[in-house]
């Protein structure tokens, strides 16, 4: 893995990963598909994620952390679930297909064998596909420590890029959403540099929901790798609310994610680039979500 | 709860191409380095060591996955089939036939890598299109074929492997790990084309 000495621990259980997790607070790390881990350990010590580091905390062996579960219209997806396990789920690809369409996205083959989707979301890097597509369902992630659970919107887990907010001890151990009902179409629309392998260099997931007329009641509208929290745009949310969209709505809607993320990150330099193929991967997505495939 | 301390080494039993194994790990050893280094398993090469060229590809019970990342702990009671269980009772695998008919070898480095990624599809689905078979290796970089041979040497074999019906080859585990027992003609033919070991 790398020169520094690191220790490393098996926990059967939640709560004996908890007080492990506790003792060794910053010193510790949880550890499950590895894929980012691995990754990390072998770079210099970048963005601060292993310094200090002594323990990997591997949780991949406690049981009931993995699988996919619908009660009373609620999708629950355990932490453990790998991104090749969510986007062939059945459950998913019906009740949010937008999601199964980015776990599909995610890395290759291999990575989507070991990566779960606890990983994804707690490793809180700004390219993360599922994070996006959970955002656009408006999911809920439960975090579990010694004193019980609490459940938190998945946007209030982010402190910034590669950083969440758990404390030390707490455990990310499911996600869970609202089925997407009959009346709601999704998209996730990711732009690479190429087809596989590929961090996302944008993306955006978007849900819409009409009713019989065509009008749009709902619509959530989430791009990736672009703003500095992962974050619904709610102004372009709203030029789509209560119009039967037509072209130009939809380019509008476009346009408005673009020239928020601008506002919310500044012009940088790759601005230039980002704010043109954001509108574009954002047009494509919304309309997938109504059900036409554009380029 | 299993401990391992920083520095501490410990043991770890798991299966190799359908042997049980016993190897001593430390907590910072990754899979690879127990195949290559632990048991002498240098068939699986390490490209990149971070995930993204596929090179190091293996089966963990029965699923592709990169074996650079994953901890050597994390293997403990599985399963792992490398390229040297592919051949059996002294032939090649029909993926490794058609490898070298098709000329999908030009240095060879990726190739391990390549048949399992593979191997773990024509498990899954005997009768892959090319876009699958694309999709099945979309994780495994390939810098001398640009791939075509190496599509068309995965569809001869998954042609080969349905005419000699199921269980012809590449679905048991039944041999102890070690390197794979070849003809001598093929020996000659992998040793000619392929210099990367």
């Amino acid at each position: 893995m790398s020169p520094r000495k690191l220790g490393y621990v098996v926990p059967e259980t939640l709560r004996e990963a908890s007080e492990f997790l506790r003792e060794h607070a910053e010193h510790a790390r949880v550890i499950a598909g590895g894929t980012d881990v691995l990754v990390q350990l072998r770079r210099r010590p970048e963005r601060g994620r292993t310094d200090g580091l002594r323990w990997l905390v591997d949780i991949s062996r406690i049981r009931g952390l993995a699988g996919v579960s619908s009660a009373s219209g609620t999708i629950r997806i355990g932490a453990l679930t790998t991104h090749e396990e969510i986007a062939r789920n059945p459950i998913i690809r019906k009740g949010a297909p937008l999601l199964a369409e980015a776990c599909a996205s995610v890395g290759s083959p291999q990575i989507r064998a070991r990566g779960t989707i606890g990983g994804n979301i707690m490793n809180a890097s700004p390219a993360a596909d599922t994070i996006p597509a959970l955002v656009a369902l408006s999911a809920r992630v439960r975090l579990s420590d010694l004193g019980g659970t609490r459940d938190i919107l998945i946007t209030d887990i982010f402190e910034g890029p590669y950083r969440n907010l758990a404390q030390p001890g707490e455990i990310l151990v499911e996600v869970y959403f609202d089925v997407l009902p009959p009346t709601c179409r999704s998209a996730f629309v990711k732009l690479g540099r190429r087809e596989a392998l590929a961090i996302a260099r944008l993306s955006c997931a978007v849900v819409i929901e009409r009713d019989g007329a065509g009008r749009v009641v709902r619509a959530a509208i989430a791009p990736g790798a672009c703003l500095p929290m992962p974050a619904r745009v709610s102004s372009a949310e709203e030029i789509l609310v209560g119009k039967v969209p037509d072209e130009a709505t939809i380019d509008a809607a476009a346009r408005e994610v673009a020239e928020e993320m601008v506002r919310r990150t500044g012009v940088r330099w790759s601005t230039d680039y980002k704010k043109p193929a954001l509108e574009a991967i954002a047009r494509r997505a919304i309309w997938r979500a109504l059900g036409v495939n554009v380029e | 709860m299993r401990e391992v301390g920083p520095g501490a080494r410990t043991t770890i039993s798991f299966k190799v191409n359908g042997g049980a194994v016993e190897v001593e790990v430390s907590a910072e050893d990754r899979l690879i380095d127990v195949l290559r280094e632990g048991l002498r398993l240098t068939g699986t090469k390490e490209g990149c060591g971070i995930g993204e060229c596929g090179a190091c590809t293996v089966l963990l019970d029965g699923k592709p996955v990169n074996s650079c990342l994953v901890p050597a702990l994390q293997v403990e009671g599985r399963e792992v089939e490398t390229v040297e269980g592919l051949a059996k009772d002294g032939r090649l695998h029909p993926l490794q036939e058609a490898f070298i008919e098709h000329t999908a070898v030009q240095c060879g480095f990726c190739t391990p890598g390549m048949l399992m990624a593979a191997a773990a599809l024509l498990r899954e689905n005997p009768d892959p299109t090319r876009e699958d078979i694309a999709r099945a290796i979309s994780g495994n970089l390939c810098r001398c074929t640009g791939y075509h041979q190496i599509m068309s040497a995965i569809e001869s074999a998954a042609r080969r492997m349905r005419a000699q019906g199921p269980g012809a080859s590449g679905a048991g585990t039944s041999e102890p790990p070690g390197a794979p027992v070849v003809s001598e003609a093929s020996r000659r033919e992998i040793h000619s084309r392929d210099s990367a070991d």
